[in-house]
C-alpha cells in the first residue's frame, strides 16, 4: 500500500497520517501470552500488515520470552529486513546479537523460537 | 449497578499450548488473547508465582489505589525493594502496569492492567473413570 514509505519519513505530517493508515490495516493473525513457568512468559504476535521494503512478505512476527524477575526479554525472534527471521539470543546484555535463521515462514520461525523457549527454560529448572 | 470485573487465570499443558498455537497459525486462524485471561502451564507455576505477598499488593492496589511503589510498600508493611521486586513480576506476567507518575523522583504508580476487582482461577478439569470390565 505504502511502497515508497521511506521517503515519506522526509514528510512529517504525512508520514504520521500514513503510518497510522498502515498500523489501522494491519490485520492481527495471532495474539498469545502464555506463563511457561513462574519465571517466565512468553508472548505471540502476528500481524499481516501492509508489504513494504521492511516486511516484503506482508507479515510482522514478534515472539518474546519475558524473565519475570527483572521484566526484560530473555529470547526474541522477530522478522525485518536486512535480516528477515532472526533470533536475539543474547538479550539483555546485548541486542545487537542476531542468529539468522533460515526457515521459509513464520510456522518454522515459531517452531524454533518455542523450542528454544522450553530449552532456557528447562535449563533453569535443572 | 455494573458487574464486578475479573480477571480469568486459566491452565493449559505447555505442549497443548504449543501444538494449539502452531496448528491455528497454519490454518490461518486467529488466536486472540483476550485482556481478561491469563493462562499458566500448572497450578503448582501458578500457587508458586502468586504468593500471599503479591495476593496482598494487589488487594492494596484496588483498595487503597497508591500513587507509588513507595506507598504500596507502606500500605502492606514491607520493604520498599521486595515490593518493588514483586511489582515487576507482577507487571510481566499482566497483572499490572507501572506507569511514569511524572514527579521529579522518576517514581511509579501501580494500577491493574485493567479495572478487575476479583481473580477467578478456572481449575483444570480432572475426568476419571473405573473400567469395571465388560459384561459378563
Amino acid at each position: 500500500m505504502f511502497p515508497n514509505s521511506r521517503a515519506l519519513i522526509y514528510v512529517d505530517q504525512t508520514y504520521i497520517m500514513c503510518y497510522s493508515l498502515r498500523v489501522a490495516v494491519s490485520q492481527t493473525i495471532l495474539s498469545e501470552t502464555f506463563a511457561l513457568d513462574s519465571r517466565y512468559r512468553v508472548i505471540l504476535t502476528v500481524l499481516g500488515v501492509a508489504k513494504s521494503r521492511k516486511f516484503p512478505v506482508g507479515i510482522k512476527a514478534k515472539f518474546v520470552m519475558i524473565d519475570v524477575e527483572g521484566n526484560y526479554p530473555r529470547l526474541l525472534v522477530d522478522n525485518h529486513e536486512p535480516y528477515g527471521f532472526h533470533m536475539h539470543t543474547q538479550l539483555p546484555e546485548d541486542a545487537s546479537v542476531r542468529v539468522e535463521l533460515s526457515v521459509k515462514d513464520h510456522n518454522e520461525a515459531l517452531d524454533i523460537f518455542l523450542r528454544e523457549a522450553e530449552r532456557i527454560a528447562e535449563n533453569e529448572r535443572s | 449497578m455494573s458487574a464486578a470485573k475479573t480477571l480469568v487465570i486459566r491452565f493449559e499443558d505447555w505442549d497443548h499450548f504449543k501444538d494449539r498455537v502452531k496448528s491455528a497459525l497454519k490454518k490461518g486462524k486467529p488466536g486472540i488473547a483476550t485482556q481478561n485471561t491469563l493462562v499458566f502451564s500448572s497450578v503448582s507455576e501458578y500457587q508458586k508465582f502468586m504468593t500471599e505477598q503479591k495476593v496482598a499488593i494487589l488487594a492494596a492496589i484496588i483498595g487503597k489505589k497508591p500513587s507509588s511503589i513507595y506507598q504500596l510498600a507502606q500500605l502492606v508493611e514491607r520493604d520498599f525493594a521486595n515490593v518493588q521486586r514483586d511489582c515487576t513480576a507482577l507487571e510481566a506476567m499482566g497483572f499490572i502496569r507501572l506507569e511514569e507518575s511524572g514527579d521529579k523522583k522518576k517514581s511509579k504508580t501501580p494500577r491493574l492492567a485493567f479495572n478487575y476487582t476479583r481473580i477467578e482461577i478456572h481449575m483444570p478439569q480432572v475426568t476419571y473413570s473405573h473400567h469395571l470390565g465388560g459384561a459378563a
